[in-house]
């Protein structure tokens, strides 16, 4: 397991439902009413991105006639063929032992609590490839590549 | 989306064909798009309502996302008028290597029969070509006829079918008649005459309710309904003698589904045993006349709980050169072709017949114009 950035908090407000890249895998960051989620951002019926679905709460019907609406129990509609997962486990509860969506774990720290980058690299070892790199750098309001 | 891409190439079919996709919807970026093809003569019927965008829903219910995917509206128009989202959604993405496009849902509410009908359909053909075919080679047309009109539509289909790029013929599969009325032979004849094949989708209003027991009341109910029509035009086409009469004639049943089908054929083998000699003459018993002029795309396939059983039920129809892929973008009901059929399930061979080794056979035509286009 190791801890991740996916960007400052600024960058996802509430509402947000967005893909990022993470160690390779596609991950689909929600900001809802109750807090950040993340599941990999792919349906497991036929592959369509969740972070592009509806967000949802859940509505039991207790009586004919007698609908209760959960707005805490958030689910993430697929925007192809309507699959729904719960945001806080990945779980469908439709069929919910066939239908899993990976579910990663959140949070939310102070910048200053981050893992020193040295200790995230002592957990790689060196890839076979190497991507030509650019210097850049800022100057006044832009940001600058060196090509 | 390289890993998609990648195992989608990969499992595709046999070398040199590439996934083909027989079912994909493009549509007019606004009604008006039309005119610029439509003669000035009808541009008033037209403006004053040519049923675009109106009629078309009394069909399927409260139909789910206006029958949409949920991620497939561009900027503006409708899911299908962008061609840089298809490509990006559908061509790009799984490497699809031809897709055969049809407006279906614009084309079964406007006028398909007389002189305005005629001129619609010539519209939305002069449209494919001008708007789509010849803006990326991988993409192919379907024919839009008067389909009411048999003398039009062979008209039409004459005109049109000398550019190879079109690649079959588009009836829906509700008609006024069961197709194998003689209103309809001049179709099967155009078809014959120019090498076609005719295909039967989703839609149409025919005579009565495509459901034949009154109108559904959710979308639910007219989206399982739609596997009856196919079912009573195979019925229609084969007790006929159509193929008989048109013996070249081959029929693309789209989106009809597959599950009923060996039924049928066992219900038409045994009706034809006993009640045979009171129609018209058949050179064959029925099952085998559905197995020489009949193909059947996969979407939406039919996912049953035990897995197995669609391997058992594709043993079972005993036409496995004969099924051809189709996703039906960007409607709600998409067939991702990097999921639906794996090999482990259905085996490398049957896999790659169905993503375009079936279809490379039966649009021959169409690849090879499309190839020098």
């Amino acid at each position: 397991m190791v801890n991740v950035v996916v960007g400052p908090v600024s960058d996802f407000p509430l509402g947000t439902m967005r893909q990022v890249t993470a160690q390779n895998r596609k991950l689909a960051i929600f900001h809802s009413a109750t807090g950040f989620h993340a599941l990999r951002d792919s349906c497991p019926h036929m592959g369509a991105a969740l972070s592009g679905g509806t967000l949802v709460g859940s509505v039991e019907a207790p009586q004919p006639g007698c609908y209760e609406h959960h707005p805490e129990q958030e689910f993430i509609r697929c925007p192809w063929h309507g699959w729904e997962y719960e945001l806080a486990t990945g779980r469908s509860w439709f069929d919910p032992q066939h239908n899993r969506v990976a579910n990663y774990e959140t949070s939310v720290v102070p910048s200053g609590e981050l893992p020193a980058l040295a200790d995230v690299r002592s957990t790689l070892v060196e890839g076979p490839f190497t991507a030509e790199s650019f210097s850049v750098f800022v100057e006044d309001d832009y940001v600058v590549v060196q090509l | 989306m390289t890993q998609v891409t990648e195992r989608a190439s990969a499992a595709a079919a046999r070398p040199g064909v590439g996934l083909i996709d027989l079912d994909v919807h493009n549509a007019l970026t606004s009604a008006a798009e039309l005119k610029k093809y439509l003669p000035s003569r009808w541009h008033r019927a037209y403006d004053e309502g040519s049923g675009i965008g109106s009629a078309r829903w009394m069909q399927f219910g409260a139909a789910r996302l206006g029958v949409f995917r949920g991620d497939a509206w561009p900027a503006s128009g409708p899911p299908g008028s962008d061609l840089d989202l298809m490509r990006e959604q559908l061509l790009d993405r799984y490497n699809v290597s031809r897709a055969v496009l049809h407006p279906v849902l614009e084309t079964m509410s406007v006028s398909l029969d007389g002189d305005v009908g005629l001129a619609y359909a010539a519209a939305f053909n002069d449209w494919m070509a001008d708007r789509w075919l010849d803006r990326d080679p991988r993409f192919l047309g379907g024919i839009t006829v008067p389909i009411e009109d048999g003398e039009r539509a062979a008209k039409e289909i004459d005109r049109v079918a000398a550019d190879h790029r079109f690649a079959k013929i588009v009836l829906t599969v509700a008609t006024r008649e069961p197709l194998g009325a003689p209103r309809y032979w001049p179709i099967l004849e155009a078809a014959e005459r120019n090498g076609l094949p005719i295909t039967l989708h989703v839609g149409g209003y025919g005579s009565a309710t495509p459901s034949g027991a009154g109108w559904a009341s959710f979308h639910v109910e007219a989206h399982t309904n739609w596997a009856l029509p196919y079912a009573a035009q195979v019925v229609s086409l084969v007790a006929s003698g159509a193929f008989d009469r048109f013996p070249n004639v081959q029929i693309i049943l789209e989106e009809g589904s597959l599950g009923w089908m060996p039924a049928l054929m066992w219900r038409m083998d045994r009706a034809h045993q006993v009640l045979g000699d009171r129609m018209a003459e058949l050179s064959n018993v029925p099952s085998e006349i559905v197995r020489k002029h009949f193909w059947m795309t996969t979407q939406p396939l039919d996912e049953p709980p035990v897995r197995g059983q669609l391997v058992e039920m594709f043993d079972m129809l005993d036409m496995s050169d004969r099924f051809l892929f189709s996703s039906d973008y960007p409607h709600h009901d998409f067939d991702a072709p990097d999921r639906v059929l794996p090999a482990s399930l259905v085996g490398q061979e049957f896999r790659a017949k169905v993503m375009g080794g079936n279809a490379a056979t039966l649009i021959a035509r169409a690849l090879g114009g499309s190839a020098s286009a």
